[in-house]
């Protein structure tokens, strides 16, 4: 099942990609999922709980390797990486913005900005850094500990981390889960603005329909398997799929 | 990486607090030990009583057998004589003016009231030259040895005469610090303690050397030619002096002797010409070179223990926070380099702190030592630059040993689990930890069995086999820990009982990581201290059933021995019939390619004897000739009655002799008895440590002997008083290292629990914040602490009921475990209340700040 067109070019291509945990009591987290993402758009990833979005998202971004299938990154097979390729392919290629606990607690936010590129052992583009810092409205904290932060702040950070990498594609595992709907609000507006603005590739699983809405594509996930895939749909269309969903 | 590495050690202060706390006092222990063994090697062995002389000849002073194309040497007790002809031989040397032949032999004066007065026993100390000198009883054990001397060997210090004139035959001339405590002036009679009678000389007068009034550590007294003459065995005459002429090239002529004095011969200069003094005189440094060995060995591992213990404790607090770094790009080997740093920063620190407070902890412990009387008073605390940059890089080392493992196995957690509540490492390592414990044990039980378990080598391989399990325990830690959570996890009441069962069972590898130090608190100590209170309660029972038929037991109070003519003399009163005299002695055999030293005695014996040694075959009242040997030495060296054996005596003499009998009651008191004359004629200062008398010679005959011998001791009982004081100061001696050993594992152990509570103040914040009252994740955490340090005690006791059983039973065929109950429930209440207390204190701060500050805390 592909999603988007096929001109297009694909950032992500997962091909029957199945995962099973080692401690998962031998049921599948993933069974066969296929999916094609493309370049330059917001997709959202949704499912009832325990579906296997997470498990989705740390395959395609290449945090955990799948038991069977192939996965592409930016045109890059790393389904056959072993570390420390994987790493280093993921430092060029993705981004990370999670639900909670983003920060290194020890860096102020500057240095945790700065820190995917230390790692790499580029020299950090501040320039970058400072106008994504700017984006997220958080230029005056850069001095700041993530412990001084609000969740909404820290999220924000997080984002503007992801971002000053120039990942080829942003992932973000429930990234507003644990903000109020104001925060949130603000977190998805700034990825809908890197999607439009900077041409960024971003890739979101949520359960929130409202939250999906501001994506150009939903694919909905249930039982570890694909169940559908939607364009440009509003929160109520998301919210009827998953109420069927949840259902089953 | 340097300014992450930094920011974090920063930031996770207290995780990095617990590490380094751990390892700095790890280091200080080693540099402690290291010192004070290195002390006890290169203390000085006596004072340079040839200042004066140019070079001192002495004859090899060792035991050497090759075996093949090896050779393997042992250092003697005694001396060997020097070859005849050589002092004609070297004073035939071009450029040497002068030969001084050398003797010295006991003689010891003794006050008006009878008492031994020793030599200066401080080394120098003035302090304690003044303490000894207040002392009227400064003799014996306390004391230094003190030696007899002809007149000529004053000359070689030198001493001068402060008052009065050189002796002559019936005269002596004793230095100033023996005269003072001895409290007599020239023209006064002194009666001198020899080693075959007491007799009183007249004091001709007294000297001094340029620097005091004494040698530090050795008493010197000085006899005419021909009285020194008879007084000297054969092998008191151990050195030769040489004066060279003046203007002859000194290192010209020190090749010129080297070559006529021949290889079995050294030639000293120096420092080293104290050691050609004669063997008694030499301060013997082996007791403390053993209690600081096995206080070095023991501490050394608690110490490795506790360093690799809290790094992989930090580290795997510290998990999610790595798997965070995983996520942003950090490869496994930037992870590794992470961890190697903070490592080395900690490290560095540690060491930088650890060994001054080693240095000062030396200084602290060889007072103690000392005072114990199982080190000499003239050890200095001097180890030197050595041991401390030894600790500092055993303890950096060891860390960075202990950061390399935790983070191979930390980098290898999937980055994902960055995002799971609880990040757990990977299950990876268990076929890993399941080989090393089952390799642990079988090498525990290898020692344990196979390795002789008897005596004091029981004890060291005792301590081998102990930690050898206590390495495997702390493998096997997870399943242990996980055992004692399913049986007792159920018999604990309520949800705060519940969680904390299920906190056991679900993150078993830190229960471990708590409960592990206290398993080794309790299992190293109790061992210690079980296995040698058994050994010295063993011995004093095979003492005292051996001495059972005395009526009397005659000692030398105060001193080092009696002289033989005192056994002559009560075996000749008419109402004893059976007499036995011990003295004592060593032997060295050959065991295995190399030679091995064995404590021996010399027996004389009138009548049917005294001492009942339980011979199990054999006679000892033919000992004629012959020899006899403890069943565990004929059982290691194949020996029967009958056979011939090959022993070295302590001057280095080889003879063989017949075995007479086999022995069992040999410990205390030594695996081969030889003929006294023979003993007596090659042990450096032959002094009879005891005679046992089978029947009560009587008031009268009593009197006459204390006339004769005033420093002799009658307690009528059965004890050896020597013996006895030996056995307290190196029980002491124990008690001491034990209690070192106690306090540094209880730190350890405060430490991690310490650690352990403050990385879950994340957790318990969240336990408030569902609900829990600070009183409930109290409970829970008090009940979790009952938890581990149940498992810690019980590991700990399991692996001590193993070792000392196995001692135990090869001592005596008996299984004992608890050996003295008072000690044993003693550190098993003190190890179990430490552990409650040590997790419940820390968690009550936690609580108090993670009130304070919500779940804003990172976990
Ligand atoms: N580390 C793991 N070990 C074992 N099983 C796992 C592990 N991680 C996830 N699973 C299982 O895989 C399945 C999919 O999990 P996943 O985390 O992908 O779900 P999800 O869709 O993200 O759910 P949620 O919306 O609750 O986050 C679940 O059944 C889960 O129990
Ligand atoms: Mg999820």
């Amino acid at each position: 099942m592909y999603l988007a067109s096929d001109s297009a070019a694909a950032a992500v291509e997962l091909e029957d990609v199945s995962k099973t945990y080692p401690g998962g009591g031998g049921t599948p987290a993933l069974r066969g999922v296929s999916a094609r993402l493309s370049a330059g758009t917001f997709s959202a990833v949704m499912g009832p709980s325990g579906s296997g979005k997470s498990t989705l998202l740390n395959c395609a971004a290449g945090l955990e390797r799948p038991s069977a299938g192939r996965v592409r990154l930016a045109g890059e097979d790393i389904g056959a990486l072993r570390e420390p390729a994987l790493t280093r392919a993921r430092r060029r290629r993705a981004g990370f913005v999670f639900q909670s606990f983003n920060l290194v607690p020890a860096l102020s936010v500057w240095q945790n900005v700065l820190l995917p590129q230390r790692l790499a052992g580029v020299r950090p583009d501040r320039r970058w850094a400072d106008e994504v810092l700017a984006r997220v409205g958080l230029s005056g904290r850069r001095n700041a500990r993530p412990d001084q932060l609000s969740g909404g702040q820290q999220q924000r950070v997080a984002v503007a981390r992801a971002l000053a990498g120039r990942p080829q594609v942003l992932f973000a595992d429930e990234p507003t889960g644990a903000l109020d709907l104001s925060a949130g609000h603000e977190v998805l507006a700034l990825l809908r603005e890197a999607v439009d603005e900077l041409g960024q590739t971003v890739v979101m699983v949520t359960h929130d329909p409202a939250a999906a809405a501001w994506a150009d594509q939903v694919l909905f996930l249930a039982d570890g398997r694909v169940h559908s895939s939607l364009q440009d749909v509003s929160a109520a269309e998301v919210a009827a799929v998953m109420t069927e969903l949840s259902a089953r | 990486m340097i300014r992450l590495a930094l920011a974090t050690v920063r930031h996770r202060w207290w995780s990095f607090a617990g590490t380094f706390a751990g390892t700095a006092l790890a280091v200080a222990l080693i540099a402690a030990c290291g010192t004070l063994l290195f002390s006890a090697l290169s203390s000085p062995a006596g004072s340079d009583r040839y200042a004066a002389a140019d070079a001192v000849v002495s004859a090899r002073r060792q035991v050497s057998v090759h075996d093949g194309d090896k050779t393997k040497s042992r250092p003697l007790s005694g001396a060997p004589a020097l070859p005849s002809g050589l002092a004609d031989r070297l004073a035939t040397v071009p450029g040497v003016a002068r030969v001084t032949k050398d003797v010295a032999f006991h003689a010891q004066p003794l006050t008006a009231g009878g008492d031994p007065v020793g030599g200066d026993p401080a080394g120098g100390d003035p302090v304690g030259g003044d303490r000894a000198g207040g002392d009227p009883v400064g003799g014996g054990t306390g004391g230094a040895p003190v030696m007899g001397h002809p007149w000529t060997s004053a000359s070689l210090t030198p001493f001068r005469l402060l008052s009065g004139h050189a002796p002559r035959d019936g005269e002596v001339v004793l230095d100033a610090g023996l005269a003072r405590r001895a409290g007599v002036h020239p023209g006064d009679r002194v009666r001198m303690a020899l080693s075959q009678e007491v007799t009183s000389f007249r004091l001709a007068g007294i000297v001094a050397t340029a620097q005091g009034p004494q040698l530090p550590s050795q008493g010197a007294v000085f006899f005419s030619a021909s009285d020194a003459g008879r007084l000297a065995q054969p092998g008191d005459a151990t050195a030769l002096a040489l004066h060279f002429s003046e203007g002859a090239d000194g290192d010209e002529v020190l090749d010129d002797v080297r070559s006529a004095a021949g290889a079995d011969v050294r030639v000293l200069t120096g420092e080293e010409r104290v050691q050609a003094d004669a063997p008694t005189a030499l301060v013997s440094y082996t007791g403390a070179v053993g209690v600081f060995g096995s206080m070095a060995g023991i501490t050394v591992f608690a110490a490795l223990f506790v360093i690799a213990g809290t790094i992989a404790f930090a580290a795997r607090q510290r998990l999610r926070e790595l798997a965070l770094l995983r996520t942003l790009g950090a490869t496994p080997h930037q992870v590794r380099r992470l961890m190697g740093l903070e490592a080395w920063a900690v490290g560095v620190v540690a060491a930088v702190v650890g060994t001054p407070l080693g240095l000062w902890s030396a200084h602290w412990m060889r007072d103690r030592f000392v005072a114990t009387g199982a080190v000499p008073a003239s050890l200095h605390t001097h180890g030197g630059m050595v041991p401390l940059l030894l600790a500092a890089g055993t303890g950096v080392g060891v860390a960075r040993l202990a950061a390399y493992f935790a983070a191979r196995r930390v980098a290898r957690i999937a980055p994902a689990e960055a995002m799971r509540e609880s990040a757990a490492a990977p299950a990876g390592g268990r076929a890993w930890r399941l080989l090393t414990g089952a390799v642990l044990v079988a090498g525990a039980a290898a020692v344990l069995v196979f390795t002789p378990m008897r005596g004091g080598i029981g004890v060291g391989m005792g301590f081998i086999g102990c930690a050898l399990l206590i390495c495997a325990a702390a493998a096997l830690g997870p399943w242990l820990v996980r055992a004692v959570g399913a049986v007792l996890g159920g018999l604990l009441p309520g949800a705060a009982g519940r969680l904390a069962a299920a906190n056991t069972r679900r993150f078993p590898l830190r229960a471990a990581g708590a409960a592990m130090p206290l398993a080794l608190l309790f299992a190293l100590n109790a061992t210690m201290l079980l296995n040698s209170t058994l050994l010295g309660d063993l011995t004093a029972q095979t003492g005292r059933a051996r001495v059972a038929a005395a009526r009397e037991t005659l000692t030398a109070a105060g001193g080092p021995g009696l002289p033989l003519g005192a056994y002559e003399e009560a075996a000749r009163t008419p109402r004893v019939r059976d007499a036995d005299a011990t003295l004592p002695s060593e032997v060295m055999v050959r065991e295995g390619g190399r030679p091995q030293h064995y404590p021996a005695q010399g027996l004389y014996r009138t009548g049917g004897g005294v001492l009942d040694l339980k011979v199990t075959r054999g006679a000892l009242n033919g000992l004629g000739e012959g020899v006899a040997v403890s069943t565990d030495l004929a059982g290691t060296q194949h020996w029967r009655v009958g056979d011939t054996v090959g022993l070295w005596l302590p001057d280095g003499t080889r003879v063989s002799r017949p075995v007479v009998a086999l022995y069992a009651r040999s410990a205390g008191f030594g695996d081969v008895v030889l003929p006294g004359p023979l003993a007596a004629a090659h042990t450096p200062r032959p002094l009879l440590s005891a005679v046992y008398l089978g029947q009560d010679p009587g008031p009268a005959a009593m009197k006459t002997l204390r006339a004769r011998f005033p420093h002799l001791s009658a307690d009528g009982g059965t004890a050896d008083g020597r013996r006895d004081a030996e056995d307290a100061s190196q029980q002491a001696a124990l008690r001491l290292l034990t209690g070192i050993s106690v306090v540094f594992t209880a730190v350890a152990v405060l430490n991690t629990f310490a650690m352990a509570a403050l990385g879950r103040r994340g957790e318990y914040a969240a336990l408030r914040l569902l609900g829990a009252t600070a009183r409930q994740v109290r409970a829970m955490a008090a009940r979790e602490a009952a938890l581990t340090t149940t498992a810690g005690l019980a590991v700990g006791a399991g692996i001590a009921a193993v070792v000392v059983g196995t001692f135990s039973s090869a001592q005596d065929g008996r299984w004992r475990i608890i050996v003295d109950p008072l000690w044993y429930t003693g550190l098993l209440a003190g190890t179990g209340l430490l552990g409650l207390a040590a997790a419940a204190l820390p968690t009550r701060l936690v609580l108090r700040t993670a009130a304070a500050g919500g779940g804003r805390s990172e976990r």
